[in-house]
């Protein structure tokens, strides 16, 4: 069975209902990777990493939510065998960054990583 | 670049001499290549002429750490110890696929940055010392993507893309067999359930009971012989009272035995009247159902994954090969420095190797689809300076060449080498085509022509040779590599 990471976490909106929330997800390390994000169970976004600053919704909108990212990433690199998928987060009051760190053990594997983040007040 | 590396080959030369005396065997050439001046990967291992038969390659900073702390030997320097890391990737770059190929110079010359250490022992004394070297490879131009990685970057998002359908959180057929093992609990637990009824319970409780009770007897009747023994040992009165007592308690127990066994026996026939009482049957077999159900689902689910997970991995390994195949401008650079310390007396230290390479290149390939391109023209540039300080061994000696090579097709590959050298006593050049035919997958025919270096009074420099190349291995013998 192929190798998944999971890691939840959650964003402050802040109070400012109106302001944008905007979410974007890098693959580092030099590998490369397919992104899916769903808020709930609406799907948002599908494409290659990276995705850049992607509007997920107003802060009204989104408070209670979850903001499920979905990256499967493969080790496409001959210098490591490392792996790093970040979610970004802004548009409250602090940005915030989600970072997940992984390792294949054989050379080509991949890694389906999971992030879910609770958009809260 | 092409090279010859066969697992193991017989090889079979004819000679063709215009001169009588032309002395040009296979055997008695000088064997140094274009091939071999190229920048090494591990410089410190090429300078210090070992071939370590273990090399670490941590990845990250603490493996590093560890492995050089666990090298150093309460003795002093660590022997035979080889260790080769690329410093930028020992941390966690935020380094994105697309910006790892577009480095320019000076992004790449960090991030294709490998530093190599070695120790090996001056002699075979263990007081002799140890030489130590250091060494830094990179590639200020490593060339541009392969006009093939496209395609495969495509299929390879593809084939991610539908392993997250197939086994992420909104995956039907996850979320399926979940579902299915959570039934299949619940229906083992309702089993577990009817099982617990009193009547159930009960029954269990008589079978500890009566076991307990059948050991009492049973040791009881080992016992008691042996107690009359010693009762006839007592005084008269005594003794007979005891024997007395001993006696009835022999009887109690024989009569006991049968009935605790009868009644043991008969447990079984109860539990499947109590059994029969309950749902049991109903909820085992619908427990048997969830459990092909799991079974069957699961495996095709664990199929259709591997099978998935085995093209990205087979994807993957195709797009890591193209990065040594990378076309365009190519530069590589090297150097490496060996120190011996003898007898490991720091004082003593002194510089003993020097080496530097580089190695220029440009590979052109020419691709009018993505997916079909034609086979590589090569044009490499060498050159390697090796300075030998030590004692007795000392020289310095500058070497440099170019290659050509065109595979012209599959099967046929042609390349024209030159060679010069400079030593500190003599300096010469070597010229030689030479064309490479496979007849099969081991088997090649090749021919060379042209002038090799000069050895006054030894030989000719004439290189005219034909050969077939037998190789036994299944390596392909042709290769080509940057």
């Amino acid at each position: 069975m192929a190798k998944k990471q999971k890691k939840t976490s959650f964003y402050k909106v802040g109070t400012n209902g109106a302001a944008d929330i905007l979410a974007s997800v890098d693959v580092g390390l030099g590998q490369t990777g397919f992104v899916t994000i769903s808020l709930d169970q609406t799907p948002i976004v599908s494409a290659p990493a990276p995705i850049g600053l992607l509007r997920v919704g107003t802060a009204a909108d989104v408070k209670g939510k979850l903001l499920i990212v979905e990256a499967k990433v493969t080790d496409v690199s001959i210098m490591t065998n490392k792996m790093s998928v970040t979610v970004k987060l802004t548009g409250g009051p602090a940005d915030k960054l989600v970072p997940q760190p992984g390792e294949v053990a054989e050379q080509g594997e991949s890694i389906l990583f999971e992030t879910t983040i609770l958009f809260r007040q | 670049m092409r090279t010859i590396q066969p697992l193991c080959t017989i090889v079979l030369v004819m000679t063709c001499s215009v001169a009588a005396l032309a002395q040009t065997a296979a055997s008695d050439q000088d064997k140094t290549t274009v091939e071999d001046l190229k920048a090494p990967t591990a410089p410190a291992f090429v300078v210090l002429g070992v071939s370590p038969s273990k090399i670490e390659r941590p990845q990250a900073v603490r493996p590093l750490i560890m492995s050089a702390l666990s090298a150093v030997s309460s003795e002093g320097f660590p022997r035979n110890y080889a260790v080769e890391f690329a410093p930028y990737w020992l941390g966690t770059p935020q380094l994105s696929f697309k910006e790892y190929y577009e480095s320019g110079v000076v992004k790449a010359i960090p991030r294709h940055l490998s530093v190599s250490v070695a120790t090996t022992p001056l002699g075979k004394a263990a007081d002799s010392g140890t030489a130590i070297a250091f060494g830094a490879r990179t590639l200020p131009l490593p060339g541009r993507a392969h006009p093939k990685l496209k395609p495969l970057l495509d299929k390879l998002h593809d084939l991610q893309r539908r392993s997250i359908g197939e086994e992420g959180r909104f995956s039907r057929h996850e979320a399926f067999i979940k579902l299915l093992r959570e039934a299949q609990a619940s229906a083992t637990k309702t089993t577990a359930e009817e099982l617990s009824a009193k009547a159930v319970v009960d029954l269990i409780d008589r079978v500890v009971e009566l076991d307990i009770e059948l050991d009492k007897v049973q040791i009881a009747l080992e016992a008691i012989p042996e107690e009359m023994e010693e009762a006839k040992k007592l005084p008269p009165a005594a003794a007979k009272a005891e024997l007395a007592r001993l006696e009835r308690d022999l009887a109690e127990a024989k009569a006991a035995l049968p009935k605790l066994q009868k009644e043991r026996k008969e447990l079984g026939d109860q539990m499947v009247k109590a059994v029969g009482s309950t749902a049991v049957a109903a909820s085992l077999a619908t427990e048997r159902q969830f459990e092909t159900l799991v079974a069957r689902y699961d495996q095709a689910q664990r199929v259709r994954i591997a099978q998935t997970d085995a093209q990205l991995k087979s994807t993957a390994l195709a797009i890591q090969d193209l990065d040594s195949h990378r076309v365009g401008p190519l530069l590589a650079v090297a150097t490496a420095l060996a120190w011996d310390v003898p007898s490991d007396r720091t004082s003593l230290t002194s510089l003993s190797r020097v080496g530097f390479w580089v190695t220029p290149g440009y590979r052109f390939v020419r691709c009018p689809t993505p997916e079909q391109c034609s086979t590589p023209i090569d044009v490499l540039g060498v050159v390697r300076y090796l300075d030998n300080r030590r004692a007795g061994e000392s020289g310095d000696t500058w070497e440099y060449g170019a290659r050509a090579v065109w595979q012209a097709t599959p099967k046929l590959a042609a390349s024209a080498e030159w060679l010069g050298r400079t030593t500190d006593d003599e300096s010469g050049t070597r010229v030689v085509g030479v064309a490479e035919y496979e007849v099969t997958e081991s088997v090649f025919v090749y021919a060379s022509f042209g002038r090799d270096f000069e050895e006054a009074g030894v030989r000719q420099n004439l290189v005219s040779t034909i050969g077939l190349s037998f190789g036994l291995g299944k390596k392909p013998i042709l290769l080509l590599n940057r």
